[in-house]
């Protein structure tokens, strides 16, 4: 709960946080009712209700129809998600899926198998948005085990067929196990219940995959902090750092799940600014990549998953030194640890952001890493007495 | 715009859903929430002037949005959604009776409706809400005999020192033991 008596912190001490939040306040102002603006040449998904849902599915049964009575010969046309048909939009900073398509014929041998899947997934989706109800991946795949055969074929066929009807994932009613949790200072409805994240707990609420039964009530929060282990989530609300710091804690469990990532993009439309707490490694960076501008499996729904604005506050390369972290708690650069700094180098997104591009810069030239573990060294309260008042008071961030 | 932002008095930030959101929720959620702020945190929201403020906006949402949403769907063709509203309004009944007052002459109508589902439904929300008034009016009697003769032991020890009457004792009496019994009820 949010009382003031409990409250430390000080809204000019840490006055970079606070310009930070007045600046989205003022961002999501000006973007008040305005779509997000993609360039062209992106596929356009939308989020869809129950009743939409239903509505793309059967158009897209309806074509089918149609090409069967007129040409006897019906092509489905799935859009590809590859690498190749990947763009990085600069503008919203975000990975998107480009336009191109595979076509997909229903006579042909080649992809008779992979059509029939298909056409299995969308019976499955129909009966569930017929019902109301949502399933898991995993759940789908127990569906009809003789015809998907391993859970991979059937994974991809949801994916592909959120992108042939132009919806996100959710809107299928498919949804991934939960992983991520979040506590701190925000009300919610999940379901019918209005719950009090700041009395969850040490593990919070667990984010509910079904997103569209959960609403943001109220937050006193002026910030949202991302960690990347569950270790420090477990250190964070042992301390009830949001009763000192005013804000949201989202443990996301390595690079976030789909609910998670979405959750964290409406908690962000609210103008609040996320940091995000990650091992000083190349995987940390990479998670920042992904929480930012999404991953390139799911670009399809990275409008609704991607949170550009996020901050990484830590643990940076330099901050090894920085904070004296022991040497023997530094862990040498592995060959995969190189490989993945080099390919991060490569992209476009980070050669933009100076910042970022040193540290892993520093990091490939010192060849070591860290975990956020690194400052139990320092003491158990080091992370939550020193190094993350000082890291927002200082406003040292990427 | 989804939420509602407040500065407050002691320099927090504070977002509340807005009209414009819950304009898109469905039946008794905007009711169940406004009352939520409203218990839980509006005393929490800086000074008194914020405090007005944000009550003045959730008073203009209970009337715009809150109260017309559980009306219409009370008085909906659906049976089921009829059905629905109606099993979260007896469960409120029981909970929090305030809550369901303003839908009591909406829910008097269905006491005669032709699904037995509804009409029993529709009883029993008068019955629960009938019966937590009739508790509340007992407790507050037996509050103003509490304060006259304290508590039972106290109420002995008034009338073995005199400082109350032999009718008067046993009229405070009577008033307890009936009102315990009610309550019991």
């Amino acid at each position: 709960m949010s009382t003031k008596s409990k409250q430390i912190y000080n809204t000019k001490k840490y006055h970079k946080v606070r310009q930070l939040y007045e600046e989205g306040l003022k961002r999501v102002a000006q973007l008040q009712g305005k779509e997000l603006e993609l360039p062209d040449g992106v596929a356009k998904i939308d989020d869809l209700d129950t009743l939409d849902a239903k509505a793309r599915l059967r158009q897209v049964v309806d074509g089918i129809i149609a090409q069967i009575m007129l040409t006897g010969r019906p092509v489905l046309e799935v859009p590809n998600r590859s690498a190749s048909n990947i763009i990085w939009d600069e503008n919203n900073d975000m990975l998107l899926m480009g336009e191109n398509t595979t076509s997909k014929s229903l006579l042909s041998l080649s992809s008779a198998l992979d059509v029939t899947r298909l056409v299995r997934v969308m019976e499955i989706v129909n009966d569930l948005l017929e019902q109301n109800l949502h399933t898991t991946k995993r759940d789908l795949f127990y569906t009809d085990v003789n015809l998907f055969k391993e859970q991979k074929n059937s994974d991809g066929l949801i994916e592909d067929l959120a992108t042939v009807i132009r919806a996100t994932r959710n809107s299928t009613h498919i949804i991934a196990s939960a992983m991520g949790n979040c506590v701190g200072r925000l009300r919610i409805r999940d379901g019918n219940d209005i719950l009090d994240l700041s009395r969850m707990g040490s593990q919070g609420w667990q984010v509910n995959p079904a997103l569209d039964s959960v609403e943001i009530l109220e937050t006193d929060a002026e910030f949202v902090l991302v960690v990347e282990k569950n270790a420090a989530m477990v250190r964070l609300a042992e301390a009830r750092f949001w009763e000192r710091f005013p804000c949201i804690i989202m443990a996301g469990r390595g690079q976030g799940d789909m609910a998670s990532r979405m959750f964290l993009r409406r908690l962000s439309k609210m103008g609040l600014p996320v940091f995000l707490l990650v091992d000083a490694d190349p995987y940390g960076s990479y998670i920042a990549s992904v929480y930012m501008r999404g991953s390139k499996r799911l670009s399809y729904e990275s409008p609704f998953m991607a949170t550009p604005d996020l901050h990484m506050l830590g643990v940076l390369a330099k901050d090894l030194d920085e904070y004296n972290i022991p040497k023997e708690v530094r862990i040498p650069f592995t060959a995969q640890d190189a490989k993945r700094a080099k390919e991060l180098l490569n992209e476009d997104f980070i050669k933009a952001n100076k910042k970022w591009e040193m540290d892993l810069k520093l990091m490939l030239k010192n060849k070591q890493k860290a975990e956020i573990q690194a400052f139990t060294t320092k003491g158990f309260k080091f992370l939550v007495d020193e190094y993350l008042p000082r890291k927002l008071e200082t406003g040292d961030w990427i | 715009m989804s939420m509602k932002v407040y500065y407050l008095s002691d320099d927090r930030i504070v977002q509340i859903a807005s009209k414009e959101k819950m304009q898109k929720w469905q039946g008794e959620a905007p009711l169940v929430y406004i009352n939520y702020i409203r218990d839980t945190y509006l005393r929490t929201y800086g000074s008194k002037t914020n405090q007005n403020e944000i009550s003045s906006y959730l008073d203009a949402a209970m009337q715009e949005i809150a109260i017309p949403k559980l009306i219409e769907a009370l008085n909906s063709n659906d049976e089921d959604e009829v059905l629905g509203i109606l099993t979260r309004i007896e469960d409120m009944s029981r909970k929090n009776p305030d809550l369901i007052k303003i839908t009591l002459s909406h829910v008097e109508k269905k006491q005669s409706h032709s699904n037995k589902e509804i009409s029993s439904l529709a009883v029993k929300v008068q019955k629960n809400y009938d019966r937590a008034i009739k508790r509340r009016q007992i407790k507050k009697k037996l509050a103003e005999n509490e304060k006259i003769g304290g508590t039972d032991a106290e109420l002995d020890q008034r009338l073995v020192s005199g400082a109350i009457t032999e009718s008067e004792y046993l009229r405070l009496k009577k008033e307890r033991i009936q009102a315990y019994q009610e309550l019991e009820d």
